[in-house]
């Protein structure tokens, strides 16, 4: 992991358990909707699918498509949730989960992946108020929806996401290796396109 | 270290995977090729530019409703059911209960072309179909009025059995043997879920295939 994508990572499970003293211990909201509370869920789901939401719309390239399959995420989500352990930190296991559940709509659909994108959509992706460069954000956004999707899904989860390569390749199934491979092809190539 | 060897490791070099030792000799490289430089840093920059994206989106509405519709739609069939395994009775015993009709289609091809010639003839079998009989749905009332025709018309199809050609007489056999099938799963299932109102229906509606098929085939040969 990138000493900033690191620091990204801590960060952000940091702020998750502090941030608001009003909003449910996970733990306690994962057990409710484990027992069939749809209401502990539901607020399980607005905890997380900005990071869902934001996972699919990277990896999809398309807004209409992204909210399809954060629907599929969730639903998915209920339906396996007796199965979570705790073994991981709840929105990896959700992350896993939209990766496997991406992947599975790209072999369902039996097509090579299509390089279209929407530039209205990806600037939802690129443009953040975080970035010093305004239009920064959109080129490499841009860049990202074009590269080749296992490519794709490997910078994603590291080097936006903050996931090791060990976490990435129990998420799709492949060699640690695999994913060093994939995501050496995806600078590269984002490299060459930036350029 | 050379350019090749020094691009296999640029990743691992940014994202601080290499021991000392390793780290000692890119940046030596790097001391003398700026071409490398120049790489290290046009991938570093676009690292922090990954880094800085937003990490989280919100959708441009509100997913929820959708996705609580589904779950609980997802909630309502499994609470017909039981659970899962019932949703997996309805679909074999739904795909049981077609594969009898298809089998009933294929035995009334089979008997018009080999069986012999019944016009004229006047049934003495029940032709009262069980969904009429049990109009509204009743499975007391289903079960009862199935439980008679079938044994009344498995009774003059047997004393028939001998008129009709020994093929002809294999396939009823198998297509009654599927429909009981059928009718087994069915049971099973509302036994585990009483009341299922799908599951009743397919009950009747698989009792109905196996009386017509009964009905059918016991018109065949001459009468005793």
């Amino acid at each position: 992991m990138t000493p900033i994508a690191a620091e990204r990572h801590e960060g952000f499970w940091a702020n998750r358990m502090v941030s608001d003293p009003h909003i449910q211990p996970e733990k306690a909201l994962i057990t409710r909707a484990q027992a069939g509370d749809l209401a502990a869920f539901e607020e399980l789901y607005r905890a997380n699918a900005g990071l869902i939401f934001a996972l699919c719309m990277r990896m999809a390239g398309r807004a209409t498509l992204a909210e399809e399959l954060t629907q599929d995420v969730f639903v998915r989500a209920w339906e396996k949730l007796p199965s979570f352990r705790g073994e991981s930190a709840f929105s990896t296991w959700l992350t896993r989960l939209a990766v496997n559940v991406v992947l599975g709509e790209r072999r369902q659909r039996g097509r090579r992946e299509k390089r279209e994108t929407h530039p209205e959509d990806l600037e939802a992706v690129g443009g953040s108020t975080s970035v010093k460069d305004p239009t920064a954000g959109l080129d490499i956004a841009r860049a990202i929806a074009k590269l080749p999707l296992g490519a794709r899904a490997v910078f994603i989860l590291h080097d936006v996401h903050g996931f090791e390569h060990a976490e990435i390749a129990a998420m799709t199934g492949s060699a640690v290796g695999t994913s060093k491979a994939q995501l050496h092809r995806a600078r590269r190539l984002l490299r060459e396109r930036l350029q | 270290m050379n350019c090749r060897e020094f691009d296999l490791t640029l990743d691992d070099f940014i994202d601080g995977e290499l021991d000392a030792t390793a780290v000692a000799v890119c940046e030596e490289h790097l001391a003398a090729c700026p071409r490398c430089l120049e790489m290290l840093k046009e991938a570093q920059e676009m690292v922090a530019q990954a880094a800085s994206l937003p990490r989280e989106i919100q959708p441009s509405r509100d997913l929820w409703p959708l996705i609580a519709a589904r779950i609980t739609e997802n909630k309502v069939l499994r609470g017909n059911f039981g659970s899962k395994w019932h949703t997996s009775w309805m679909i074999r015993s739904g795909l049981a209960a077609a594969a009898a009709i298809l089998l009933f289609v294929s035995t009334a091809v089979l008997l018009r072309q080999g069986g012999q010639s019944n016009s004229g003839r006047t049934a003495v079998f029940p032709t009262q179909r069980i969904v009429q009989a049990a109009m509204p749905l009743d499975l007391a009332t289903a079960r009862e009025t199935f439980s008679r025709a079938r044994q009344d018309l498995r009774a003059i199809l047997m004393a028939r059995r001998a008129d009709l050609d020994p093929k002809t007489m294999v396939v009823i056999e198998e297509n009654l043997a599927v429909i009981d099938q059928a009718v087994g799963r069915i049971e099973q299932a509302l036994l585990d879920d009483p009341g299922n109102g799908n599951l009743v229906t397919l009950l009747v509606a698989t009792y109905d295939q196996e009386i017509v098929l009964l009905q059918q085939v016991s018109g065949l040969g001459p009468r005793v």
